[in-house]
């Protein structure tokens, strides 16, 4: 084995992020990391590389012990990483940022040799970037500065190359030829850990696949294997038996939401491309799509918490221009990272919620909301911030009803809840939904839940809606792409 | 894109602006400037910018390439005045001994000054930077029979009496401290410098142990700024508070940097000259020149965040 | 001695909180170290003492005076300061701070001298508002101080009630602790960075007034004043107003006592000291979050 790690953990704060995972990885092998948001994939491979501090565990490389060593000297021990947002030196050529990587850890150290020149050439050739030497980082496309960044991985020569989500914002060609690369590595004789959220995506290139789930794995096996496993499809991509059972009827009503030609540019990469759908007054509509795929993007675009191009029209309206005057309007959003106050009790957020509400309205309104969670009556003098996951989320779509929304958005209503809470989120949409007063559109990666609550539903594949119709032909048309 | 750079003996020629055919042309004329019939009040402005911009540039090294916002350029000047002027004062050591004394003491701050960037980001470490400036001003005064003071302390001995030969030592330190600077920036140094300073731990997952890059920085700033500031307490003959330990000033020294255009090294020597020469300038209009100083620096700063040398790679990179 | 140090350091604490309950309440909301928060207070301490002495001296007019002048440099910081270098694009995060700091400290250059230029650069003081003394355990107090110190904590109180109790006082602590929640909830953070520009402008006009009363201001000295406000919000945790009270007090108390027994010229000192020790070890304060 070239790497063997035993019992990693690390806490942050009361949250488990790794809780007791062993990894091995062979020579020559590449191992696929896998799992939802906030599984720990990404703190896994910080601790590998030393960046975080362990709270328990071993690692070794070959036969050296590495436990607790700090990044620079287990990147001096054949390990090298490949972080997911990491930026190049923009003053500096793409040839300079590839010298960069290959630079001895010496201090008195004032002149590039030629040799180490040839050597950043050498190395630009293998990932294609060779004519892109001389160019500034700020001139390349996205894909470039992706291989760019695997060029410094590459620069260490090491045994093992960490890759934090290198398809991300990729196209479809993008990644095969990326793949290639990877794939091209492995014939030198290195082995490759990468995480992934595109698991259909990586299936093909990796030799192994770990799944991970709230901190633990669940999952060590060949790729199809671990993608028949009960267990992770529980996790990751929602149970079958469910999903057979419930078919929503579509809606025919006129439009509450129009969106066309919704774009979003996040420098170089298209976050979304020309996304055009409608949402039907009344109904459920959801969006879903794997992680990355856009979903957050098109809810903050809506929001106007992003810049973006095209037109969204909103009762027949186009909306406003600010984030607050779109939330008084009606379209109110609940987002994926909650956003509550956190030194505030769950009153005072309700209380902020409720802000633009006479009195008597608030009263109702607050009756209502604590109706739908009497969870958040009894913790009512208790600080956000101390509450559990579950509770947060209760509170932050209790928050957005407040404002008394005509269409709420809900960015990841289950993520990372226990079972438990997830049917508590299922019966508030359904109740929601039977109240007939606002119309619901929810974005989540488990499609499961999507198709058991929504009218009609739309398929986001890297900025781009691949699908949208009725639920009821979903799982005949498109089921096999996420099932 | 034609292929410069094999024969180019260095690949960084884009890490600073690449002037060094201006630059050499124009070191003989810096040289020369005194002997063209300017009058001496003028080459004293000079040689007062020349230091001005040594300071400049090792702000630059810290800020622009290693990522540390010091607003206590005047900790490591006044360290390196104060060390120089008292033991000249005392009769302990000729003007070259304590010239030397004073830089070494001045690196001996750098380190201190360079403990708490090693555990502090960006806006805590500009505040401990400003505090040591005052903290320091605090002691001067505490100890003012050693040190002089409020008043200062003054040296009696000089380097040179001659105006012109003040400058030429002022312009030597300037283009020894710009030479170094330079180098240093452009070295495998100064790229992993760079680096640590954008985002320590990437640098560090390439391999690099940021400690003792950051350290080597501040001792590189603070030799040239403390041989710099003893220089000039013997041109100025005097060492004092408002000179040499005042924030005000480190602010100047900022200033200069940011209208010169940061990261360039260059850039911030030019800015310094700049700015002491429009003070000076300015300086028949009383109490109001400070003033039209500041607006300038608020709009170079709100309209040219690049600074002039910024202005200058822009074009170029248009081209 | 002890009874005299324990009154006269309860009054410079209770303007030493005042001075600086608007400078951590800014950077709570906005995230902004305001440089030129001495030189705003000089300023209406300034503009305070020229109107006292152009009428007939009213107390009310004097303030108001303050008040105003400490508002309007409050939202001109905002408006050609502030809000420009926000909008600068291309900058990192290191480079907007620097550029912030930098920017207001060139600002209260421009401040310092406009009102030098305008009024002369010597100290002034606002005429007592009442004169007379009172003896308290044997103390002879001006009347005129504690006067001061109950408007100072007066304020305090009325902004405790503002922040606590009405929608808009909420909505700034809402701000301070998730701006992007609020803005979920429907407020306009605009409006709100300028609502809390004028609360700052408010606090620093009245807090500037005062101190033109018990020590006299100069158009220089506004950078000394900024010093103590920052080693003031540094001890009590950046952005943390009960922090600050907390930390007013303590550096208040130990001026007073290195001033009575050291020497009045080193009555900083120790408060510097401190506060290296505290950003050196503990740097979120004494009282800061994260």
């Amino acid at each position: 084995m070239l790497l063997e790690a035993k019992d990693l953990r690390k806490r942050f704060g009361g949250l488990h992020a790794v809780g007791g995972v062993d990894l091995a990885v062979g020579e020559r092998e590449i191992v696929g990391l896998i799992g939802p948001n906030g599984s720990g994939k990404s703190t896994l491979l910080s601790l590998l590389m030393g960046i975080h501090r362990m709270d328990g565990g071993t690692i070794r490389i070959g036969k050296t012990d590495i436990t607790g060593w700090p990044p620079h000297k287990i990147a001096r021990s054949g390990i090298s990483m490949m972080f997911q947002h990491s930026r190049p030196l923009l003053q500096q050529t793409v040839l300079e940022n590839v010298l960069l990587a290959l630079l001895p850890d010496r201090m008195f150290n004032f002149r590039f040799s030629p040799e180490l020149v040839t050597r950043a050439r050498g190395i630009l050739a293998q990932v294609q970037l060779a004519e892109a030497a001389d160019r500034l980082p700020g001139e390349l496309a996205f894909a470039d500065l992706r291989r760019l960044e695997l060029a410094k991985t590459l620069a260490a020569q090491p045994k093992l190359m960490l890759l934090d989500e290198p398809f991300a914002g990729l196209s479809a060609k993008e990644v095969r030829e990326f793949s290639v690369l990877i794939r091209a590595m492995r014939e030198e004789g290195r082995s490759v850990v990468l995480v992934d959220h595109n698991v259909k995506g990586v299936q093909a290139l990796v030799d192994r696949m770990v799944a991970m789930s709230s901190g633990t794995k669940i999952a060590d096996d060949r790729p199809d294997h671990v993608l028949a496993d009960e267990q992770v499809r529980r996790v990751y991509l929602g149970s079958r038996e469910s999903s057979a059972a419930v078919a929503t009827a579509e809606v025919r009503s006129e439009p509450i939401l129009e969106i066309a030609d919704l774009s979003v540019q996040y420098g170089k990469a298209t976050a979304l491309d020309k996304v055009a759908l409608t949402a039907q007054r009344g109904a459920v509509t959801a969006i879903v799509g794997l992680n990355g795929a856009g979903k957050s993007t098109l809810f903050h675009a809506v929001c106007r918490l992003v810049q973006s191009s095209g037109t969204i029209r909103f009762g027949g309206q186009a909306v406003a221009d600010r984030p607050d005057q779109i939330a008084r309007s009606g379209i109110v959003l609940c987002p994926e990272k909650r956003e509550l106050f956190g030194d505030m009790t769950v009153f005072e957020n309700l209380r902020m919620g409720g802000s633009h509400l006479a009195a008597p309205d608030f009263r109702q309104r607050l009756d209502f909301v604590e109706t739908l969670f009497p969870r958040l009556a009894e913790r009512s003098k208790q600080n956000a911030r101390t509450l559990s996951g579950g509770e947060q989320q209760q509170l932050a779509i209790g928050r957005a009803l407040m404002m008394k929304p005509k269409l709420l958005l809900i960015d990841e209503p289950t993520l990372g809840l226990a079972p438990v809470v997830l049917d508590l989120i299922s019966e508030t949409i359904e109740r929601l939904r039977a109240s007939g007063e606002l119309s619901l559109f929810i974005a989540e990666q488990n499609v499961t839940f999507a198709l058991r609550h929504a009218n009609s539903i739309h398929l986001l594949e890297q900025g781009q809606i691949v699908w949208s119709g009725p639920t009821h032909r979903f799982a005949d048309e498109v089921g096999h792409k996420v099932l | 894109m034609d292929d410069l750079t094999v024969s180019s003996p260095s690949p960084l020629r884009r890490l600073s602006v690449p002037t060094s055919g201006v630059a050499w042309l124009a070191v003989p004329c810096l040289i020369a400037l005194p002997f063209v019939g300017i009058s001496e009040y003028a080459i004293g402005i000079f040689t007062l910018g020349l230091f001005f911009a040594v300071y400049a540039m090792g702000w630059d090294l810290l800020f622009g390439y290693a990522g540390e916002p010091n607003f206590g350029a005047t900790f490591l000047i006044g360290v390196g005045a104060y060390s120089a002027a008292m033991l000249n004062s005392n009769g302990i050591a000729p003007p070259w001994i304590c010239i030397l004394a004073g830089a070494a003491m001045s690196v001996a701050a750098g380190v201190l000054l360079a403990l708490p960037a090693l555990r502090l980001r960006g806006p805590y470490f500009g505040l401990v930077t400003l505090v040591a400036v005052l903290i320091l001003r605090q002691l001067i005064i505490l100890f003012s029979h050693q040190t002089g003071g409020e008043i200062g302390i003054a040296v009696p001995e000089v380097l040179a009496l001659s105006p012109i030969a003040n400058y030429e030592i002022a312009l030597g330190c300037a283009i020894v401290s710009a030479g170094v600077f330079i180098i240093v920036a452009r070295s495998p140094f100064g790229l992993i410098l760079q680096a640590i300073g954008q985002d320590p731990l990437n640098a560090q997952a390439m391999g690099f142990s940021s400690v003792k890059y950051k350290l080597a920085a501040f001792c590189y700033s603070a030799l040239f700024s403390g041989l710099a500031g003893a220089l000039m307490t013997f041109y100025m003959g005097t060492a004092s508070l408002n000179i040499f330990v005042d924030a005000a000033v480190g602010v100047q020294i900022i200033i200069a940097a940011i209208i010169g255009g940061r990261r360039t090294i260059i850039g911030p020597a030019i800015g310094g000259v700049f700015l002491i020469v429009l003070g000076e300038y300015m300086r028949p209009f009383g109490r109001l020149s400070e003033l039209v100083v500041a607006v300038v620096a608020l709009l170079v700063l709100l309209f040219l965040p690049n600074g002039l040398l910024g202005l200058v790679k822009l074009k170029r990179r248009a081209h | 001695m002890l009874t005299q140090l324990l009154i006269s350091g309860f009054l410079i604490s209770a303007i030493y909180a005042l001075a600086t309950t608007g400078f951590t309440l800014l950077y709570g909301v906005s995230g902004i170290l305001n440089l030129a928060h001495g030189t705003t207070l000089a300023t209406a301490g300034i503009v305070a003492w020229y109107v006292a002495g152009l009428t007939s001296f009213d107390p009310v007019q004097v303030i108001l005076a303050g008040v105003t002048s400490g508002v309007v440099v409050g939202l001109l910081t905002y408006a050609l300061i502030v809000r420009p270098i926000q909008r600068l694009l291309g900058l990192s995060e290191t480079d907007e701070h620097v550029f912030m700091l930098v920017g207001t400290l060139l600002w209260t250059i421009i401040l310092q001298e406009a009102l030098a230029n305008i009024f002369g650069d010597v100290p002034v003081s606002v005429p007592q508002f009442v004169s007379g003394v009172v003896n308290i355990f044997g103390v002879r107090t001006p009347i005129s101080s504690l006067l001061v110190a109950a408007i100072s904590w007066g304020l305090l109180g009325a902004l405790w009630l503002y922040v606590g109790f009405t929608k808009s006082g909420r909505s700034l602590l809402a701000a301070s602790i998730n701006p992007r929640g609020l803005v979920l909830c429907g407020f306009n953070l605009a409006l709100i960075h300028r609502v809390v520009w004028t609360i700052y402008g408010l606090l620093a006009g009245v807090a500037g007034v005062l101190i033109a009363m018990v020590h006299g201001v100069s158009p220089s000295g506004g950078l000394e004043l900024t010093a103590t406000a920052f080693s003031i919000v540094i001890l009590g945790g950046l952005g943390s107003v009960t922090g600050s009270l907390i930390a007013a007090n303590v550096i208040g108390y130990i001026e007073t006592a290195t001033a009575y027994l050291v020497g009045p010229s080193l009555r900083s000192l120790p408060s510097l000291i401190i506060l290296v020790a505290v950003l050196y070890f503990r740097p979120q304060g004494l009282f800061g979050r994260r």
